[in-house]
């Protein structure tokens, strides 16, 4: 290969790689584009790909006169309870399968990997039912519950923790440090980069999560911000340079979170490819 | 004193699995059970369940809706997943080249995977508006006249497939990546000494070393499009005249719009059994990744 083919062939994949980076980024530009725009250049054509007088009245708005802030703090705690709680017993769950011996261990560990095969469809009718005998229609806990547990995380962090040497675990021991001991004090500290993954995916899980709020917590006042979102768009008269500007904001947490922890988003979907 | 420890191990480990263990028994593995309980019942919240016995798989099978909801499904899978899986090959076969700025793109190519499904929406239901959408003015210049793109039978499923591949085929991308960067670069270099073209490198030596994550991709792919329903409340709800009614919005539909619970707990159980078997199929071609 002489480099002028080498050049040409650089350059086609230069636009190749440009066109579909394109079409990856342009939806959310214009959706950045539109929330900057007042109800008036909304509408204009041919339209401003650029705001000629950016603004920040729908940003203003959507603070002021909308429950957003309501919205952002539900989304917030239910996530930040059901992370904790999905990391910690996850993690714990994991260190059970890759060091402790009991029976039923593998049945169990099977188990649980096969509700990654469940569509979640299937799921609607019975937990909403389940749910409503539980009396937790309407409640924070059972906002939490479906992002309290998950096969992926579990497996995840099972694989990690099998790579911990036995011999740390076995000293510790022979000190007659017990078995929560060893998972607080050596385990889970180890476990710093494979928390980060699982945490990523708990959180996107959670946060974007739209059809367990939208059936298990129809009551306004414990909507989420991906419930709120929806209903700015179901109403007759959509504003939407409002529905863009809520859709930013609910965009902002993961896309800072990506940027932050690029690296583990990579590494982890790497995994549930190899996952099986 | 082992038999002690022994038995101590075991409790521990229960004890230290059970609060994730509750999580799925509340969120999955009990609503599995109680949906087969279910799918025998007549049922509509408001009044006691009343035992049908297959009366709900009966009505099922001569069900126009659930056929017609079958059949956009599988439509919409088959274009999803060879669409979705062939860009991100094309993707991931691009970024395997060592360029400048590659990091850069991946970047771009995955913002959307972490955009929620709710986001994703709203923003394509406004490039797609038929009055003032993005889309239409950019069609404009090609002298198509505007399209109903949601308001439309004809074009409202493809609309929601274009949307779901946007929103997807990066996260295939990544995973792909992860497949070709097993494939040592020698074999690469002495091709091209050799002097095969870009096209042979990829026919004889990309495809066939990347074939297990393809295929591990594309199950993957189908299984997530057989379950497809975000998009599709917040985009056409189920419409127009149907023509976006998948298996998930008609569960949907069945259970909260119509309260037939019974009814709906059986049409999930059949996406069940669908996904099952190509949960299956998957386990086969993994099984293949193995010996390879």
């Amino acid at each position: 290969m002489d480099t002028k083919t080498n050049k040409s062939t650089k350059f086609v994949i230069y636009i190749l790689l440009g066109t579909i980076g394109i079409f990856s980024i342009f939806p959310l530009l214009w959706m950045l584009s539109t929330s900057l725009k007042n109800t008036h250049s909304i509408y204009i054509f041919p339209p401003e790909f650029i705001p000629k007088a950016p603004t920040i009245e729908n940003y203003i708005f959507l603070f002021r006169k909308t429950a957003f802030l309501l919205w952002l703090r539900n989304s917030t705690f239910i996530t930040v309870i059901a992370i904790s709680y999905n990391l910690f017993f996850s993690s714990l769950a994991g260190y059970v399968f890759a060091k402790m011996r009991f029976i039923g261990k593998n049945f169990l560990f099977i188990l649980l990997l096969g509700t990654t095969m469940i569509p979640y469809p299937v799921l609607l009718v019975p937990v909403f039912v389940i749910f409503s005998h539980l009396k937790l229609i309407n409640t924070f806990t059972g906002l939490i519950i479906p992002g309290a547990a998950n096969a992926f995380i579990i497996f995840v962090m099972r694989q990690y923790i099998l790579t911990i040497p036995d011999e740390l675990i076995d000293a510790a021991k022979m000190d007659g440090a017990s078995d929560i001991t060893i998972f607080l004090k050596i385990i889970l500290p180890l476990c710093k980069p494979a928390l980060a993954i699982a945490a990523i995916f708990a959180f996107l899980w959670t946060w974007n999560s739209f059809i367990w709020p939208l059936i298990l917590a129809p009551n306004n006042e414990y909507y989420t911000l991906q419930i709120g979102l929806a209903l700015f768009q179901s109403y007759n008269n959509i504003n939407w340079g409002i529905v863009m500007t809520g859709a930013v904001l609910s965009f902002l947490p993961q896309l800072i979170l990506y940027l932050l922890l690029q690296r583990y988003f990579i590494t982890g979907i790497t995994l549930t490819g190899l996952k099986g | 004193m082992k038999l002690t420890t022994r038995f101590e191990e075991q409790l521990n480990s229960i004890t230290f699995l059970l609060p994730t263990i509750i999580v799925f028994s509340l969120f999955l593995f009990g609503p599995i059970l109680y949906s087969i309980y279910m799918s025998f019942q007549k049922w509509s919240l408001l009044t006691p369940p009343i035992f049908i016995g297959f009366g709900n798989f009966i009505k099922l099978f001569g069900d126009k809706r659930f056929w017609e909801s079958l059949k956009i499904t599988f439509e919409y899978s088959l274009i999803y997943v060879p669409a979705t899986t062939i860009l991100a090959l094309f993707s991931a076969v691009l970024l395997n080249f060592p360029l400048r700025g590659r990091v850069v793109f991946r970047a771009l190519f995955f913002f959307p995977v972490i955009t929620s499904t709710v986001v994703t929406a709203v923003i394509w239901k406004w490039v797609l508006h038929s009055d003032y959408g993005i889309l239409n003015y950019f069609i404009g210049y090609l002298g198509i006249k505007p399209i109903q793109w949601l308001g439309n039978p004809t074009t409202a499923l493809i609309s929601i497939i274009i949307v779901n591949i946007w929103r997807d085929f990066g996260f295939y991308t990544v995973i792909l990546l992860g497949g070709l960067q097993t494939i040592p670069r020698e074999i690469y270099d002495s091709a091209i000494v050799e002097g095969a073209s870009l096209r042979q490198i990829f026919h004889r030596i990309t495809v066939p070393l990347l074939s297990p994550t393809i295929s591990v991709v594309s199950i993957m792919a189908t299984i997530f499009s057989l379950q497809v329903f975000d998009t599709i409340y917040i985009m056409t709800s189920g419409g127009p005249v149907n023509s976006t009614t998948t298996i998930g919005w008609l569960i949907y539909s069945q259970a909260f719009k119509y309260r037939e619970m019974g009814y709906a707990s059986t049409i999930g159980l059949i996406l069940f059994i669908i996904t099952f078997i190509f949960s299956l199929i998957e386990l086969q071609v993994l099984k293949v990744d193995f010996k390879y």
